[in-house]
C-alpha cells in the first residue's frame, strides 16, 4: 500500500511543527475536469496543495481554481458553517493524489478558500479519508497517509 | 453569471413532485430550464451532458426525496439549494 507524508519539513529535513500547526496536514494533488476534453490540448490540470480536513464531510475546490481550470458547474448547495448558511457552486471534477494512486471523481463544492486566507486550493474531507489511513503524530509533527485502496468510487451526489 | 443554473434549479424544484414519481433515484439533467434526460448514474448523466451541452452550466442532480437529502453534521453541513 502506498504511504506518503502530509506534514512539512524544515531545511534540514526535520519535521516542521510550526508550519503544521499553522497550515494543517497538507499534500499535493492534481485537479482536473471530470471528463477528458475531445481535444487533448484543451485539457487543463493543476498540481496544487490540499488540506486534509477531518471536519469537512466532503472535499472542496477553490472557486478561482475551478474557474481557471474551466470546471463545469452542475449544481449549487448550501453550506451551514460558523458564519451561517452560504450558497456555493458545485463543480464536476477529478482530484487525484498520484503518490497514493487515488483518483476521486464526482461533484465537488466550490469555496473561496484562498480568499479566506487558506494556503491550500483543495480541502480533502472525510469522503477522501474513508479510503485512507491517517496517522497524526502531533508530538513528532509527522502525518502519515496510507491509501487503503488504489481507487475511490465515483461520488454521485454531494 | 450562473443565472441559467439558477433557472435549472428553479425548474427542478418546481417539477420535483413529478420527477419523484417518474424518475426516483435517477440522475436528471436540466439545461436552459428544461429537463433534458434521466440516467441511472451520475457518470452516464455527465457523459450525456458534456456531449450535448459542452461546458454548460447545467444541473445534474439525483432525484431523491427531502428525507433522503444528504446532511453532514460537522463543521461543514451540506444540503441542496
Amino acid at each position: 500500500m502506498p504511504v506518503i507524508e502530509a506534514g512539512f519539513k524544515q531545511y534540514d529535513g526535520m519535521p516542521d511543527r510550526k508550519q503544521l500547526l499553522l497550515y494543517g496536514p497538507t499534500l499535493r494533488v492534481s485537479v482536473g475536469p471530470y471528463k477528458m476534453p475531445e481535444q487533448p490540448h484543451e485539457l487543463r490540470v493543476a498540481s496544487t496543495l490540499a488540506l486534509i480536513d477531518t471536519g469537512a464531510g466532503a472535499s472542496m475546490i477553490d472557486n478561482e481554481l475551478a474557474v481557471n481550470l474551466g470546471l463545469i458547474p452542475v449544481d449549487k448547495c448550501i453550506i451551514a458553517g460558523a458564519a451561517g448558511p452560504t450558497e456555493h457552486l458545485v463543480y464536476m471534477a477529478a482530484i487525484s493524489i498520484p503518490e497514493l494512486g487515488i483518483s476521486q471523481f464526482g461533484k465537488f463544492t466550490g469555496g473561496n478558500l484562498r480568499l479566506g486566507g487558506i494556503l491550500q486550493n483543495v480541502l480533502l474531507g472525510r469522503d477522501f479519508l474513508a479510503n485512507t489511513i491517517m496517522i497524526y503524530d502531533g508530538v513528532k509533527a509527522q502525518i502519515t497517509i496510507i491509501s487503503a485502496d488504489q481507487y475511490v468510487p465515483k461520488r454521485e451526489s454531494v | 453569471m450562473f443565472s441559467s443554473l439558477d433557472a435549472d434549479i428553479a425548474s427542478f424544484t418546481a417539477d420535483k413532485k413529478n420527477l419523484l414519481r417518474k424518475y426516483l433515484d435517477k440522475f436528471v439533467i436540466f439545461y436552459h430550464g428544461k429537463l433534458q434526460g434521466a440516467y441511472d448514474s451520475f457518470d452516464a448523466a455527465a457523459d450525456a451532458a458534456v456531449t450535448k451541452f459542452g461546458s454548460g452550466p447545467y444541473l445534474i442532480r439525483q432525484v431523491i426525496s427531502e428525507e433522503q437529502t444528504s446532511i453532514k453534521p460537522n463543521s461543514f453541513v451540506f444540503r441542496t439549494a
